[in-house]
């Protein structure tokens, strides 16, 4: 007589064994999967390609990107200290405490790109697979098949028809720490500036994961240990 | 009660006059106050003569006779009530930021996620523990299903857990509609506007629902105040589902009545251990879950604030959803007067009343299973049928997550093997025959083979119950052993 746990296992087989087969088809065109330093167990945010990242989006993004929950003093999160921070805010003619908002008005966005521009503070939490398709975005901008009819011809973009044109081009903004000035450096550091953006506590959350999760695996151990004491003398267990 | 003749059983020092016949209904298992004495007479024995609350604790811990044979999947129980607990603990702190208002309710969140204290983990806590609990209940459903824990004399009691079951979806789906992002939008309207299939009053229903013409800022609040109090509400019908247990004493993998004073231990501290190792398993990938993979179980677009006037690609529901999602979907005929092309109910209404019917019916099942034997180990039809429903479910679930108008996948499957024309022919032959089959009372249109083969699931989920009297006639037993 098969275990229930078996069966219900086999079960589960049955479901997943049409869910992998429509899987392997997959979407039309997969995201390049970029490495981060934040991602998996132990991850760290970079804070140097965050400051660039930062950089990008107040020099290029901002311009008609609001980042309405994101603060410039939220970067003390980071270990920045207030005067690096303030200095940065200055530097990009923002207010310390103030949310970042874009110039452009609601009517100016609707004018220029027929949309109101999103806002970007969770936009890496707001598309799948959010920071790659980012970064796959900004350098998705190649050139369109003949018969394309659209605006801007996007490969990442779903649909391919973007209103955004291609925001970045080599040598665009001048880095301090001598990182390449290319749009693959730009799109990469944006992306991760946005990661951050969306998710500030990240970091913090997987850290405090990482013991909590140890934590319980002693207790599982110890709880275990405990029942088989208790349960000792029953009998046909 | 017909106690006047019978003499005191013995004289306590201190006779409580009139306390004995109104504390007697309290204790459900047939004590009386005298059996609730024990505790002496100190200050807990007084205490207790006037609030029976140390002894209802033991009666429910150390007194609770449980069987000793319960496997893990009776560990569910309190997985549930630790999820219940877990959920309003974290609610009640997220409501203290939280702001059902369309304008500051996105807002508000982001506020929770990234300014206050601590903020992140209550809330991550509360979004994967809302996934969690439907896993675990689920799962309690399910071993209820498998070894008969429904049948008498635990109808009730699988009763109340049905009740728990609707009153938990309404919760979930009202909570859902609160970080007001675009699938909590889109989520509300197509939701609601199922109301509208109610005969006579659904266009008004909808709108009463609603506060409004359309999902507003009147739905908001009124969700964020439904949602606040229902799981109270829950949690008075798990008292009644606890009460209804200690009444009818457990059920085991063996499914029979435990005869011998030996086959039963106390519930503390065998299950009391056994239940805290339980939890501490599942909170290892509980919490992996929370801290390492939070956003997982959720839809990217509700971090889209909810936008009325751009309907998203492709509105889902959560994943405890998609099976019944599935079933709302599948129906796309019309019942009408045979010989007439008059309908009287038509696919939507109907639609709506399969997907209610689908938990619906578990209320009936402890009477559609007439079979006296209930665990699924000695009922070997019953079993091969039941892992193909829990297939089906899950199959159902498949279904509801794909796009509306996307393929079935066992037919996109079969179609690679088999030519398109067969299995056109097959849906034509199959819509032909409902449609003349029933003589006009059962309209159904355009049935593509895909949209039959859902319908099959839709129709099997039923069938399985519905069929059950019959199952049991022709199932061929195994012997019950006498004790477990």
């Amino acid at each position: 007589m098969p275990h229930p746990l078996l069966t219900l296992v086999l079960a589960l087989g049955l479901w997943l064994a049409p869910l992998a087969a429509s899987q392997a088809a997959g979407p039309s065109v997969p995201l390049p999967q970029y490495d981060w330093q934040f991602k998996g167990l132990g991850g760290q945010w970079d804070k140097a390609q965050i400051l660039r990242g930062w950089q990008v989006a107040t020099q290029v993004c901002l311009q008609c990107h609001g980042l309405q929950y994101v603060r410039p003093r939220d970067l003390m999160g980071l270990g920045f200290t207030e005067a690096q921070v303030e200095a940065l805010a200055t530097q990009a003619g923002v207010d310390l405490g103030q949310p970042l908002k874009t110039a452009l008005s609601d009517e100016d966005m609707k004018a220029t790109y027929g949309m109101v521009v999103p806002d970007l503070s969770v936009m890496a939490l707001a598309r799948p697979d959010g920071v790659n398709y980012l970064k796959a975005l900004l350098l998705g901008y190649t050139d369109a098949p003949a018969d394309f009819t659209g605006t801007n011809y996007n490969k990442y973009f779903p649909g391919h028809n973007i209103a955004m044109p291609n925001p970045l081009s080599d040598g665009q903004i001048t880095y301090a720490d001598g990182s390449p000035e290319t749009v693959t450096q730009y799109s990469a550091d944006v992306a991760a500036f946005l990661a951050w953006a969306a998710d500030p506590h990240h970091v913090t959350r997987q850290n405090v994961g990482t013991y909590v999760l140890i934590f319980i695996s002693l207790m599982v151990v110890l709880t275990y240990v405990t029942m088989k004491a208790i349960w000792r003398d029953v009998k046909g267990k | 009660m017909a106690k006047k003749t019978a003499p005191r059983a013995r004289s306590t020092p201190r006779p409580t006059t009139a306390a004995k016949p109104i504390f007697q209904h309290l204790h459900v298992d047939g004590k009386t106050t005298a059996d609730y004495q024990s505790l002496g007479q100190g200050v807990l024995g007084w205490f207790d003569q006037r609030l029976p609350l140390i002894s209802t604790l033991k009666h429910a811990t150390t007194d609770y006779p449980a069987p000793r044979n319960l496997n893990y999947f009776w560990n569910f129980g309190s997985l549930a009530l630790f999820a219940l607990v877990l959920q309003i603990v974290t609610g009640l702190f997220l409501a203290m930021y939280y702001k059902p208002d369309v304008a500051l309710a996105f807002g508000s969140i982001q506020t929770i996620m990234r300014d206050v204290n601590w903020g992140w983990l209550i809330r991550c806590l509360h979004m994967v523990g809302a996934s969690f609990f439907f896993m675990v209940v689920y799962i309690h459903i399910a071993r209820g299903l498998y070894y008969g824990s429904y049948k008498s004399p635990r109808e009730i009691l699988w009763g109340m857990g049905v009740i728990i079951l609707l009153l938990m979806m309404a919760t979930a789906f009202m909570g859902y509609v609160l970080p007001w992002g675009q699938m909590s939008y889109w989520g509300a309207k197509v939701i609601t506007n199922l109301f509208s299939a109610v005969p006579f009053i659904g266009p008004d229903l909808v709108i009463w629902m609603l506060g409004g013409y359309n999902v507003n800022d009147a739905t908001l609040t009124r969700f964020f105040a439904i949602h606040f109090v229902l799981p109270f509400v829950i949690v008075g019908i798990v008292g009644l589902h606890l009460i209804a247990l200690h009444q009818v004493k457990s059920n085991n993998p063996v499914g029979i009545d435990l005869t011998k004073q030996a086959d039963y231990i106390p519930f503390h501290p065998y299950y009391t251990i056994k239940d805290v190792f339980g939890l501490m398993v599942y909170l290892l990938p509980f919490l992996a879950v929370v801290f390492f993979a939070p956003y997982a179980l959720g839809h990217p677009d509700n971090y889209i604030p909810a936008d009325a006037l751009k309907t998203p690609p492709h509105i889902v529901p959560e994943w405890y959803f998609l099976p019944f999602y599935a079933i709302l979907r599948s129906i796309t005929f019309d019942i009408g007067i045979p010989f007439t092309s008059a309908i009287i109910f038509d696919a939507k209404l109907l639609g709506v009343a399969a997907m209610g019917g689908s938990i619906l019916i578990l209320l009936l099942l402890p009477w559609l299973d007439n079979s006296p034997v209930r665990s699924a180990r000695f009922r070997p039809l019953y079993r091969s049928l039941l892992m193909v429903w829990f297939a089906n479910v899950f199959f159902l679930g498949y279904i509801g997550m794909l796009p509306a108008d996307a393929a079935n996948p066992i037919a996109a499957l079969l179609g690679q093997v088999v030519p398109a024309t067969l299995l056109d022919g097959v849906a034509k032959a199959a819509e032909w025959l409902i449609n003349y089959g029933s003589l006009g009372l059962v309209n159904i249109k355009e049935l593509t083979f895909s949209g039959l083969l859902t319908l099959g699931s839709t129709a099997f989920y039923f069938a399985f119950f519905l069929a059950l009297p019959l199952i049991n006639r022709f199932e061929r037993r195994v012997r019950l052993p006498n004790s477990i």
